[in-house]
């Protein structure tokens, strides 16, 4: 049991290392789908506005964590 | 050679072996603190479960793939994708930058070594411990691994060359492993962290997005530029937080 469970919890952490990356990318790709759905934008834009706000999860969780860390010390 | 050579399948290869030297090198270093404490046998008997473990669950969900709708399947695999590429994308910022310790397969070592020589209880039951150690390092390694080749060999039918790209990591690590019979600590792994996490994030975004229906320009060509996108990202990002890091400790 605790090796299933160990596996498990290894499982999530392969795709949540940071609760707030994870909610955020999950919510960029569910707004771009639904652009793509309701507002008709231009699927390349679509593809392009996916990739700017990856990047700028990416900026804000590395900067989140390091003020973080820079006020531990 | 086909047009898609250059574009995806050597990125995918390339992952696939990346990634998987990162997580075969962590095994190997629990596996070596087993055999080297406890003896040999413990350790191959548990990392030979572990692989018999991994391998029927690629035999199961192998076919299981396949009976996905290839939109669907990009979908859903681009978005798990990218949630695993961007978090080793940002760790392996964080580590590079300074502000989270480099992994030390040295230590990690000493510290597995050290846990099993505190235990106590008969040979037969030191043996089971070591067994199960061995076996839970490989199968939860191995099961990162095993993500990796089904992601970016499952979104355009490259399952065997991804698993070839994993399967030539195992042999090269091991058989170095093998010969310098120590933890593999000079192995630059937060670096192998963070071009997998480049080249990963890149095939999220670009299978996520045409799951959605997004016609890349310049077809599979995109990928690289998404690529270079998230690496310069990564790059700059590591010089940032570097330096955002340092002024706030002075």
């Amino acid at each position: 049991m605790n090796i299933l469970l160990d596996v498990f919890v290894e499982l999530f952490k392969m795709f949540v290392t940071d609760l707030r990356l994870t909610m955020a990318t999950l919510g960029a790709v569910l707004l771009v789908a639904l652009l793509l759905l309701y507002e008709n934008l231009p699927p390349v834009f679509a593809g392009l506005l996916l990739l700017v706000l990856c990047v700028a999860i990416l900026f804000e969780a590395v900067f989140r964590e390091t003020r973080l860390r820079a006020k531990k010390r | 050679m086909p047009v898609d050579f250059w574009t995806v399948i050597v990125p995918a290869v390339m992952a696939a072996f990346l990634a998987s030297s990162v997580e075969v090198v962590e095994a190997f270093t629990i596996v070596l603190a087993v055999g080297t404490t406890r003896g040999w046998k413990p350790a191959i008997f548990g990392t030979l479960a572990a692989l018999v473990v991994l391998a029927l669950i690629i035999i199961i969900l192998g076919p299981v793939l396949n009976r996905v709708p290839i939109r669907s399947l990009q979908l859903v695999v681009g978005v798990l994708l990218l949630l695993f590429g961007m978090g080793w994308l940002r760790k392996a910022v964080l580590r590079g930058a300074g502000v989270l310790a480099l992994h030390d397969e040295t230590a990690a070592f000493a510290k597995q070594a050290e846990g099993l020589s505190e235990q106590s209880g008969t040979r037969e039951a030191l043996n089971w411990i070591a067994g199960i150690a061995a076996f839970k390092a490989v199968l939860l390694e191995g099961l990162e691994v095993a993500f990796i080749v089904i992601a970016v060999g499952a979104g355009r039918g490259l399952l065997w060359e991804a698993a070839l790209g994993a399967l030539a990591a195992c042999i090269l690590v091991l058989g170095v492993g093998v010969l310098v019979h120590k933890p593999l600590a000079r192995v630059p792994e937060n670096t192998l962290k963070f071009g997998v996490g480049v080249i990963l994030s890149a095939f999220g975004v670009f299978w996520t997005g045409e799951g959605l229906g997004v016609d890349w320009p310049g077809a599979d060509l995109f990928l690289l530029l998404i690529a270079a996108v998230f690496l310069l990202a990564g790059l700059a990002g590591v010089r940032l937080v570097r330096a955002s890091f340092e002024r706030s400790a002075a």
